[in-house]
């Protein structure tokens, strides 16, 4: 690609498809969404209060990825995690008049966003669906499970788009026009085809224990560590 | 209660539009299918949208006559599997879609044993985002044969299959058919392909349907008009080179593509076919972006541009006419003139993919890339999309077209074939 916002846009767009959408249905991926939540709220917590929090962050971080076997995961979590790192360093300088101390906050930013992308990934839209529709939300219920599948194809809409407008030599602002015209035509597509189809919507879902075991083990940890630090230190 | 589905002088308004379907009467009768076909924009869909009762409930449309059953019966046993696949879908893994939508209770061995028919169960894991147009066909089709549902609306079920996958679907409606004592209604611009499935034909222009006899072809005419169009007479000078020995996605185990190696030629038709999931979508963007690894190379020659199978993608411009920056002439040549300031979003896919090519054109592409250009066309539109690309091709554009359609043979001077 020429354009190099073009180039920016659509490297963002394909690191979120890979860090959270793309990857066959393995066995980590049947977890507990609420685990994982538990999971990055530990995380976040330890990471800002805590003694050493930062570096156990990291740790656990690390373990779950190589348990996990997902380098390549981690890989993009942490290039995605740079952005929003990248900006608060740049921006609290003039604050804190001190880079170390602006990286400082940018490690935190890192480790924080680090640890919301695993609970992201973590996510099991089936088990949530199953979840609404439990608690007698029949509508809602199909929009986890709708929403994992189409926002990855509005991304690759997205990511054709852009491709052909820089073919073409258009701005970046024409693909992304085009894709927002896409996904209006999609939307009332989907309305058409899934009108009787969601009228017998059983959702189903399965956990595998070594994934529960995987988000469980590092909660019991942190928490064990945050109760010694509070207790002898 | 019969599952007969009974309609009486149909007649349906597009809001502001015109009548699509006229006074229409017609009986599909339990345990027997039917097959529906007439040129595009006849008001085939239209009718399968009336039987499902999404017009009038989703979309608004003025309709009058009579159908029976009333729609609370009708949308609970109606199976619809509307044309594009993709909006058919819901859940994010292959597994999910057939277990979730289930009537029976099914485990992942029996899962795995329904899709075997449908040659998806090596599949069964994997994110439906990722699944293939065709894939994603026989994927609806599975759902629906363990649905549960006794009627079953299907439009054009088979567009995005090569002939094998097509048989195979055809082979599960014929079994739905002896297994319970479905209604099915099938629309197909392809006559032929369902000849042992179906009990009547229907041929529906002007707003009726018209009987026709089992092994009739009323597309004859642009059939014989598509093989005429011939071959070219491909440059020496070499536009494109690709050489991939082997090709994954980052994060996906298997390889997409593996030993493709081909030239294009100035002026030069090459076919790429396969079956779908072969890798034909993914060689088209490898070329697209001239991409380059340690294990493929890509070469390009000049501009390239490329026409997703969705064609709304391409446009940058909200009108045809300023898509081709005014040349109104060049409108004309491709046959899209008459709609050359409405707005890209009320033209047909067919028209979308005329205007598309016209555009890249006059873009001043050397090598255009369309993907499944042919998709969802009767023959007739098939023909003035295939017509245009002759057109262009004869200006010295060169073509690559990924697709499983097999009257596109007829302009190609080059095949490459995607096990």
């Amino acid at each position: 690609m020429s354009n190099p916002i073009t180039k920016l846009v659509s490297v963002i767009e394909e690191l979120i498809l890979r860090a959270v959408f793309i990857g066959d249905d393995t066995w980590w991926r049947h977890s507990s969404s609420i685990l994982g939540i538990a999971l990055a709220t530990t995380l976040v917590y330890v990471g800002t209060w805590c003694r050493y929090g930062l570096v156990i962050v990291m740790i656990t971080l690390v373990l779950i990825h190589l348990t996990a076997r997902t380098y390549r995961l981690f890989i993009y979590s942490v290039i995605l995690a740079i952005l929003p790192t990248a900006w608060y360093v740049l921006t609290t300088i003039p604050f804190t008049h001190s880079l170390i101390n602006s990286l400082i906050i940018g490690s935190r930013v890192l480790l924080n966003t680090l640890s919301i992308l695993t609970a992201v990934f973590m996510m099991n839209p089936m088990e949530i669906s199953y979840l609404l529709r439990r608690l007698g939300i029949k509508e809602g219920a199909v929009f986890p499970a709708l929403l994992w599948k189409v926002i990855p194809h509005t991304l690759r809409d997205m990511e054709s788009a852009l491709l052909v407008n820089d073919l073409k030599g258009e701005g970046v602002g024409k693909g992304v026009a085009v894709s927002i015209l896409a996904s209006i035509e999609h939307s009332r597509m989907y309305e058409e085809g899934l009108y009787l189809k969601l009228r017998f919507f059983n959702p189903h879902f399965s956990y595998d224990p070594r994934a529960i075991l995987l988000q469980v083990l590092p909660i019991i940890s942190l928490i064990t560590y945050v109760l010694i630090m509070n207790t002898y230190f | 209660m019969s599952n007969d589905v009974v309609i009486e002088e149909l007649s349906v308004a597009y809001e502001g539009g015109r009548e699509v379907l006229s006074k229409l009467t017609a009986l599909f009768e339990s345990g027997k299918a039917t097959l529906i076909t007439g040129p595009s924009g006849s008001g085939k869909t239209t009718l399968l949208r009336v039987i499902s009762t999404v017009i009038p409930y989703v979309i608004k449309a003025k309709v009058s006559g009579t159908l029976k059953p009333d729609p609370t019966y009708l949308r609970k046993y109606i199976y619809y599997v509307p044309q594009e696949p993709w909006y058919s879908i819901v859940t994010p893994y292959v597994w999910s879609e057939v277990m979730s939508f289930s009537k029976l209770k099914l485990s992942m061995s029996d899962i795995k044993e329904l899709l075997r028919k449908y040659g998806l169960h090596d599949l069964l894991s994997r994110p439906t985002y990722t699944l293939s147009s065709g894939e994603l066909q026989r994927l609806s089709i599975a759902s629906a044969e363990v649905s549960g549902r006794s009627i079953f609306l299907l439009d054009e079920p088979t567009s995005h299959l090569d002939k094998i996958n097509a048989l195979k679907v055809v082979n599960v409606v014929k079994g739905i058919l002896k297994e319970i004592k479905a209604t099915v209604i099938i629309i197909d611009h392809d006559v032929s392909k369902w000849e042992s499935v179906v009990d009547k034909v229907y041929f529906l222009s002007n707003g009726r349907l018209e009987p026709l006899r089992l092994n009739s072809d009323p597309y004859k005419v642009w059939r014989r008009k598509i093989k005429e169009l011939g071959r070219g007479s491909p440059g020496s000078d070499v536009v494109c080179r690709v050489n991939v020995r082997r090709f994954k996605y980052p994060g996906m185990s298997k390889y997409v593509l593996s030993n493709v190696s081909f030239s294009v030629r100035r002026g030069e038709v090459l076919l790429i076919r396969g079956p779908s999931g072969s890798g034909k979508t993914t060689l088209l963007k490898l070329i697209a972006s001239r991409r380059s690894g340690s294990s493929y190379e890509v070469s390009v020659n000049g501009k390239v541009l490329y026409i997703p199978d969705n064609p709304l993608l391409y446009f940058s411009e909200p009108t045809p006419i300023e898509e081709v920056r005014g040349r109104y002439e060049v409108l004309k040549l491709f046959g899209v003139d008459c709609v050359a300031k409405s707005p890209i979003m009320r033209l047909s896919t067919g028209e979308r993919r005329r205007v598309a090519i016209a555009s890249a054109l006059v873009r001043g592409a050397d090598l255009i890339l369309l993907d499944e250009p042919t998709v969802g066309l009767d023959p007739r539109s098939k023909y003035f999309v295939l017509e245009s690309i002759v057109k262009a091709r004869s200006r010295g554009t060169s073509f690559v077209i990924a697709s499983h359609d097999d009257d596109i043979l007829s302009i190609c001077d080059e095949v490459i074939t995607l096990e």
